[in-house]
């Protein structure tokens, strides 16, 4: 199963990572179990986000600088907008990654 | 008004736990892993969550041992599909990362500024800036479509963090004018 690495960079991801490099330092858990580990996070993490959230957003705003490589769309926007049914949040800045999904069905 | 953060929550536990249970299965019941190691691994985990405050709960004794500045040998470390992945927040974090496909736009600076001197200023500060953005979204594109200066997308599976909070989101729909 093909997986994509990009929600390592979330909170969540950032919390695993650092456990399981804290527990590599110490000696209590070898390399390879703990990429073995993270690997299963992109899996589960993929999996939560098709399986457990219902969520439609809509995001509005000034598109500020675009790039397109190795099939990741980065976009930065300015005075975004975030609406998700009658909520809403602005930010002046926000970047967007965004891997392609037909890769992981191929 | 603040966006729904429950789901978030209920989605994150989803995660630990299956990440947990799989591993089990994997790793522990193959005897590479100790029940043990891997109980370690969730609860500091788990605390590492709570204090960053994308999930509820208490926090557990053994959480003694949390270091409040970790270094992040390991992520750089792990192979990348992209490096764009792995641009750290860290200062200096990045000049750790070398791979020869790497895709890095800091990379593609340092090209430019061999060829085009002129152009270096308005391009580094775009990719300082780049990496202190606080609000990030990550997800995937479904349709990326582009007319004069709209661009229309589609995304799905994200996750938000913006404005402090975090924010899963099965679809969306990104309408920018550049």
């Amino acid at each position: 199963m093909a997986t994509f690495e990009l929600y390592r960079r979330s909170t969540i991801g950032m919390c695993l990572t650092e456990t399981l490099d804290e527990m590599v330092q110490s000696g209590t858990l070898s390399p390879e179990l703990a990429i073995q580990v993270l690997v299963q996070f992109d899996k589960s993490m993929t999996e939560a986000l098709e399986s457990q959230v219902k969520t439609k957003v809509s995001i509005k705003g000034h598109l500020h600088t675009y790039r397109f490589c190795d099939n990741v769309w980065t976009f930065i926007l300015q005075d975004a907008m975030f609406k998700s049914e009658d909520r809403q949040e602005n930010v002046s800045r926000v970047k967007i990654v965004a891997c392609d999904s037909k890769l992981l069905t191929q | 008004m603040v966006l729904s953060t429950s789901n978030t929550s209920n989605a994150h536990e989803f995660v630990i736990d299956d990440v947990i249970s799989k591993a089990r299965c994997d790793l522990v019941y193959s005897g590479e892993l100790d029940e043990s190691v891997l109980s370690q691994i969730q609860s500091k985990w788990k605390t590492k969550m709570i204090q960053a405050g994308v999930i509820s709960g208490t926090i557990e004794t053994c959480s003694a041992s949390f270091n409040p500045s970790p270094t992040h040998g390991l992520m750089m470390a792990t192979k990348t599909e992209c490096d764009e992945f792995y641009i750290p927040q860290q200062d200096g974090a990045r000049d750790l990362v070398t791979q020869p496909n790497s895709c890095d736009f800091n990379d593609v600076d340092e090209n430019e500024e061999l060829l085009n001197e002129d152009d270096d200023d308005e391009e580094d500060a775009i990719d300082d800036d780049d990496s202190n953005i606080p609000h990030m979204v990550l997800c995937q594109f479904d349709k990326v479509k582009r007319c004069k200066s709209k661009w229309e997308c589609k995304f799905n599976a994200g996750i938000m963090q913006i404005n402090g909070k975090n924010v899963l989101f099965s679809e969306a729909t990104g309408d920018f004018n550049f």
